[in-house]
């Protein structure tokens, strides 16, 4: 996704207007990122609006515009990582991420539905297998689509360590898939 | 890596198809992170329930209310600390600090203590009638110790007041029989005075009005002296001139 320089610089100067377009283009990505990270609705909204303040007071500081989606992803991860560590997450880290399969991702249908949820749930389950570190880069990589680079400079590795631990986590992915005898839909066809 | 997700030169990725082709287990390996993907892929995105934030040139919540979420935090943390509690005794609620157990309670259940508590009641009834009597018989007794004090105060206000106007008069009558001689004296002395300048300037007019007659009489005679001498020398040419003429006529 890309946003318009324009459009970050009227937000820096405070334009209301601006901003809440801003909002508008990234909450849906961020509320994304932040639910994948932890597989609970709650604290991906949490996140998102903690995001958004952020954005809101510190965007002045960012010298050039262009880097926006860049800041905003490591801002996201900052939060990400801070909620995991809290006491309120330590306790929530304790639930099974199957329960919190989204409202959202409920399929209408009566025989697919269950199969449906329940592939929503060990996905996120299998995400949940793995350590922060790996997780998030997995998620900027296969659902954000950044590149090896963008993530480094995001993360503020080198692009090694970056397709180390993404490495890492596909191999514990599949370990975990193959052990839930979960199967790509492309084998059902 | 890179082959997997694309990153590869053209180059690069020439030469690892080129060891792929070779290698079964890289590709078993290759295939295996496939397969994880396309699992992956089939999260979709969620759709949030809703987007809470907007923007408002207004301070954030927690800015506003930081500070009196505070304030409040410390109230009931001192509220706390002194054992605050609400107690609710049957006639009503009763806010209370401190030791709840040094506090006197009546224990409900318990018949004698119910009777005591009724006698008490009595007690603080009969209490109460004889604390209303006392306050009346005071009340009635200030009230006429007030009245008298009134009545007092009323007429040594009057007789002040009296002897205020008689003192007052006494010393007009004072000043009146003290200052009327020399009133009396001055104004003769001022009549008096009138008297000889009115004399002065009457003897000035009079005098004056002589003189003035006395000029103008004088005037008038060589005026009458002159007339005649005129008359007369005018007699006497005439009388010459007919005589002329007489010894004209002859």
């Amino acid at each position: 996704m890309k946003t318009d320089r324009q459009l970050i610089i009227r937000a820096q100067r405070g334009e209301r207007r601006a901003l809440n377009q801003l909002f508008t283009e990234w909450y849906r990505p961020v509320y994304n990122i932040a639910y994948r990270y932890f597989s609970d609705e709650q604290r991906a909204a949490d996140v998102s609006q903690q995001a958004f303040i952020v954005i809101q007071e510190k965007l002045g500081q960012l010298r050039d515009p262009q880097a926006f989606r860049l800041w905003l992803y490591r801002t996201v991860t900052n939060l990400c990582h801070t909620e995991a560590r809290s006491d309120t997450a330590r306790r929530r880290m304790h639930r099974e991420a199957a329960e919190n399969v989204p409202r959202s991702l409920l399929v209408p249908g009566p025989d697919q539905h269950y199969q449906q949820s329940e592939r929503t749930r060990l996905i996120l389950q299998a995400l949940q297998q793995l350590p922060e570190e790996q997780r998030i880069i997995l998620i900027m990589k296969e659902y954000e689509g950044l590149k090896f680079r963008e993530i480094a400079a995001v993360l503020e590795l080198s692009e090694n360590t970056v397709k180390s631990r993404l490495y890492y986590g596909l191999r514990t992915l599949r370990k975990f898939f193959l052990a839930t005898d979960l199967k790509s839909e492309v084998y059902y066809e | 890596m890179d082959y997997l997700y694309g990153e590869m030169s053209e180059v690069e990725r020439k030469a690892f198809e080129a060891e792929l082709a070779s290698d079964s287990s890289l590709q078993k390996e290759l295939e295996g992170m496939r397969q994880a993907r396309h699992m992956l892929a089939e999260l979709p995105d969620v759709e949030p329930a809703a987007r809470l934030l907007s923007v408002s040139n207004e301070p954030t919540a927690w800015k506003r209310w930081g500070p009196r979420a505070g304030v409040a935090a410390a109230v009931l943390l001192l509220l706390w600390v002194f054992n605050a509690r609400l107690e609710w005794t049957g006639r009503g609620l009763i806010f209370a600090l401190g030791d709840p157990s040094a506090s006197q309670v009546l224990p409900a259940t318990s018949k004698d203590a119910a009777g005591e508590f009724a006698s008490f009641e009595q007690l603080l009834e009969r209490r109460e009638e004889e604390l209303q009597s006392r306050l009346l018989t005071l009340d009635s007794a200030w009230q006429q110790r007030i009245l008298a004090r009134e009545s007092v105060l009323r007429q040594d206000w009057q007789a002040y007041r009296a002897t205020l106007r008689s003192e007052q008069r006494q010393q007009i009558e004072q000043w009146k029989k003290a200052l009327q001689p020399e009133l009396i004296d001055l104004i003769q002395q001022t009549q008096l005075e009138q008297q000889r300048e009115l004399r002065l300037l009457l003897t000035d007019l009079y005098n004056e009005w002589q003189q003035t007659r006395q000029a103008d009489l004088e005037s008038i005679q060589k005026e009458f002296v002159n007339l005649y001498r005129n008359v007369e020398y005018n007699q006497q040419e005439v009388e010459a001139v007919l005589d002329q003429l007489g010894r004209v006529g002859d």
